[in-house]
C-alpha cells in the first residue's frame, strides 16, 4: 500500500537521526574516545582522584615502554618504529581515555582538562612524526609534562 | 699507582690492624685476610637493577678494592658494562662513572652455618656524589653522546644489606648476595631536571624506588698475587 506523501519527510528525518545516533558511536571506545569529550565531573575527592589518576598514568607508562626485543628478521630501528606506532602511542592514548573516563573533581576540572588536551595533542602530533623517535615524543610531551607536575600528577608527566 | 695504594693499605693495616684483630679475637666479626690485599670479584648468576619499574641488565659486572688485613669494613667498587635497559626494544644504558663504592659494615651473624650479614652504604669519591647511567635511543645517539635521560643513584648510608658466606678452602673468598632497595635517585633530561617517559618523573626532585639484587664472589690477593684467604672471622 502506498504511504501518504506527508509522512515521507518524517520518515527521512527519523532515518537520518538513527544514522547520526549510530554514527556517533563509531570508532568510540571506553579507553579512546574518537573525539575529545568534555571532562566529566567526578564525585572523587582530590586525594582519591590523584591516586587513581597516578595509577592510570603509571600503568599507561609501563605498558607504553614495555620490553619487546626486535625479532630476528627486523632491524632495531624498524623494531623501535613498530613499537612506537603499535604499542607506545596507543598505550598513552589508552591512558588518556581512562583519565577522561575517570573525570575530575569540580575544582580540578579545568586544570585536568587542559592537561588531557595537551596530552592528546602530543599523541596526535607524535602519530605524524617521520620517523617516530622516543626523543621526539618526549619533546612533544614537554608542555603536558609541565601541566602534569603543576597538577601534582607526576606519573602523568611523560616529557619535559 | 696500585703500589702506592697498596702501601697506603699496609699503613692502614699497621695503624688499624691491631685493634681490629683484637676486636675479632673477642668475637666482634671482621673481614680478615692474612695480609693487606687487593680485592677482585665478579658477579655470579644474574643480577638486576630496577629503577622506576624499568630493569637494567648488564652483560658484565666486576668488583675491585683493597683491604687492610683485618677490617670492620669492606669497600668494593662495582664496574658495570654492556648494559641494556629493558624498555621498548632495549635501549643502551651506559654507566656514567664508577667512583661509587659499596661499603659493607656492621657485620653480624645471619642464621646458621657460617652466614653473615652486613649493612651496605653507597659512598662516592673523586668529587662525585652519585652513580648511575645514561639511556640512549640508539647507537647513533650513543656515539653523539646524546642521551634520552640520565638516572643518578645518590650516595647514602643504609642502602640495603649484603648476605655473606665464607667460601672456605686455601683461597678463601666471600660470596655476597646484594639486596639494595629504596635507593634515592634523580632524573635529568637534556633540558635539565625534568620528566622522561623512560626514566620517570621524580616527585620533589628525588625518587626512592631503585633496587639492586644480585650475587658475587670476592677474592683477595697479596704480594705476588698470592691468595690471602679472605673471610669473615667472628
Amino acid at each position: 500500500m502506498r504511504q501518504p506523501t506527508f509522512t515521507r519527510p518524517l520518515v527521512l528525518i527519523l532515518i537520518a537521526l538513527g544514522v547520526a545516533a549510530a554514527g556517533g558511536g563509531c570508532g568510540a571506545s571506553e579507553d579512546a574516545p574518537a573525539s575529545t569529550p568534555a571532562l566529566a565531573a567526578s564525585s572523587l575527592n582530590r586525594a582519591e582522584f590523584a591516586e587513581r589518576a597516578e595509577a592510570i598514568c603509571s600503568r599507561g607508562r609501563r605498558e607504553a615502554i614495555r620490553f619487546q626485543p626486535a625479532g630476528t628478521d627486523e632491524s632495531k630501528r624498524d623494531a623501535l618504529t613498530n613499537d612506537i606506532e603499535g604499542t607506545l602511542l596507543p598505550s598513552i592514548d589508552g591512558a588518556i581515555g581512562k583519565l577522561y573516563a575517570l573525570g575530575a573533581p569540580a575544582e580540578e576540572r579545568e586544570q585536568v582538562e587542559a592537561l588531557l588536551l595537551a596530552m592528546r595533542e602530543a599523541v596526535d602530533t607524535a602519530e605524524g612524526l617521520e620517523p617516530p623517535t622516543v626523543e621526539g615524543i618526549e619533546d612533544l610531551f614537554a608542555r603536558s609534562g609541565k601541566l602534569a607536575r603543576r597538577a601534582g600528577l607526576f606519573s602523568c608527566a611523560y616529557g619535559g | 699507582m696500585p703500589k702506592a695504594r697498596l702501601a697506603l693499605a699496609v699503613l692502614g693495616a699497621v695503624l688499624l690492624g691491631t685493634p681490629c684483630a683484637a676486636a675479632g679475637a673477642q668475637g666482634h666479626p671482621v673481614f680478615a685476610a692474612s695480609e693487606p690485599s687487593y680485592l677482585e670479584g665478579e658477579r655470579t648468576g644474574t643480577d638486576r637493577w630496577v629503577v622506576h619499574g624499568t630493569e637494567i641488565a648488564c652483560g658484565r659486572l666486576t668488583f675491585s678494592g683493597e683491604l687492610a688485613a683485618d677490617s670492620d669494613t669492606l669497600e668494593v667498587l662495582p664496574e658495570h658494562s654492556e648494559c641494556t635497559a629493558k624498555a621498548l626494544t632495549g635501549l643502551i644504558a651506559d654507566f656514567y662513572q664508577e667512583t661509587c663504592a659499596y661499603v659493607l659494615h656492621d657485620l653480624r651473624r645471619a642464621g646458621p652455618a657460617a652466614r653473615w650479614e652486613a649493612t651496605v652504604d653507597i659512598r662516592c669519591g673523586g668529587g662525585y656524589d652519585a652513580t648511575g647511567w645514561d639511556l640512549y635511543e640508539n647507537e647513533d645517539r650513543y656515539r653523539a653522546a646524546h642521551p634520552l635521560c640520565e638516572t643518578r643513584i645518590l650516595e647514602g648510608p643504609d642502602a640495603g644489606t649484603a648476605e655473606l658466606r665464607n667460601l672456605g678452602g686455601r683461597r678463601g673468598g666471600i660470596e655476597v648476595r646484594w639486596d639494595l632497595h629504596d635507593l634515592a635517585y634523580r632524573v635529568y633530561t637534556l633540558e635539565g631536571f625534568g620528566a622522561s617517559l623512560l626514566c620517570g618523573s621524580p616527585r620533589n626532585g628525588v625518587t626512592k624506588d631503585a633496587a639492586y639484587t644480585g650475587a658475587a664472589t670476592i677474592f683477595a690477593t697479596g704480594t705476588g698475587e698470592k691468595p690471602t684467604g679472605l673471610r669473615v672471622r667472628g
